[in-house]
């Protein structure tokens, strides 16, 4: 199944609108929008808030974010999702927290996401990390672990600039 | 007033002693966390100042039960890559996906604090323990030294 379709990402910087923010995306940075919603609903929520992220296979783990931007961005307070340990960033401990994030799909060529498709969750099992303002990403970084975790197949098409992000295809499939 | 450089702003954030000077005297400070001083000074902890990153008790005992059972658990290859729930010692179940298994946890009425959920496969770590990742942010190159 593909999630990601040929998502285009760019040489230029473009500049997105994010719940009353203008978020700047950096010259060859991809771009994927996701939601955040409390650790197992039964299903998605057509209410919950989609904001950017950037897919950086460089982030080892599987989501960070900002606390001001989880608060504003998704209306979460961490207080509301539970506690999963801790990691280390240059020795600094920083809080992991249960929750659910989901992927959404574009419209195939075109950044823009589907309207009418349901996103994609991604299961995050040792949580997401949420920093303190002072340190935070710039943006909130989709990392690989969440790829690998979820058997994501990834590519990125450096001769169109689109980066496609796909399951992975039943052992019996004929065809690669 | 004295102002903080970002470099000494997060040193303080990650607890770091850091150096400053008053520029009308001259006088150096070392400035310390609250927490960082109390645990040289030796002064009591208070029940309010808990380790804002504890792990509940709860949510420690069920991720120890989980840890105990994995090498069992991933002797079975029906296991792989599926859920399991432990609720304190308990085992209380395994399944293909999360959405069954925190249905139960409603059903029962666990508290949020109270269990944990995982996949069922090889990992490094205890889930307790804190990972060292790949920094982000402006310090990312802080680790590279010149060859001598």
């Amino acid at each position: 199944m593909k999630i990601l379709d040929r998502l285009p990402y760019s040489h230029e910087p473009v500049t997105l609108a994010v719940r009353g923010d203008a978020v700047k995306v950096k010259p060859y940075q991809i771009v994927v929008w996701v939601s955040i919603s409390v650790e197992g609903l039964p299903a998605w929520d057509p209410r919950t808030p989609r904001f950017p992220a950037i897919l950086d296979t460089g982030h080892n783990h599987n989501f960070a974010i900002g606390r001001s931007q989880l608060l504003r961005w998704t209306g979460l307070d961490p207080r509301l999702l539970a506690p999963r340990g801790t990691i280390r960033d240059k020795g600094q401990r920083l809080p992991l927290h249960a929750a659910d994030l989901w992927l959404f799909p574009n419209r195939p060529g075109f950044p823009d996401v589907r309207v009418d498709a349901e996103p994609y969750r991604l299961r995050v099992e040792d949580g997401i990390a949420i920093y303190p303002d002072a340190s935070a990403p710039r943006l909130p970084l989709l990392g690989l672990r969440a790829l690998t975790l979820n058997r994501l197949r990834t590519v990125i098409d450096g001769d169109r600039m689109q980066a496609s992000i796909g399951t992975a295809l039943p052992w019996w499939w004929p065809f690669s | 007033m004295i102002e903080l450089t970002p470099e000494q702003r997060q040193a303080a954030e990650q607890g770091e002693p850091v150096r400053v000077v008053d520029p009308a005297t001259q006088d150096a400070y070392v400035l310390l966390r609250p927490e960082v001083f109390d645990r040289l000074t030796g002064a009591p902890h208070s029940a309010d100042e808990e380790d804002p990153f504890e792990i509940p008790p709860g949510i420690l005992r069920s991720m120890q039960a989980y840890w105990r059972d994995l090498p069992e658990l991933l002797k079975s290859r029906r296991n792989g890559d599926k859920w399991v729930l432990y609720h304190g010692d308990e085992r209380v179940g395994i399944e293909r996906d999360k959405v069954t298994l925190m249905r139960e946890v409603a059903r029962r009425g666990i508290a949020g604090d109270a269990y944990y959920v995982a996949v069922i496969h090889d990992r490094a770590l205890p889930p307790w323990e804190p990972e060292e990742i790949e920094p982000i942010g402006p310090s990312r190159f802080d680790d590279y030294q010149e060859e001598p």
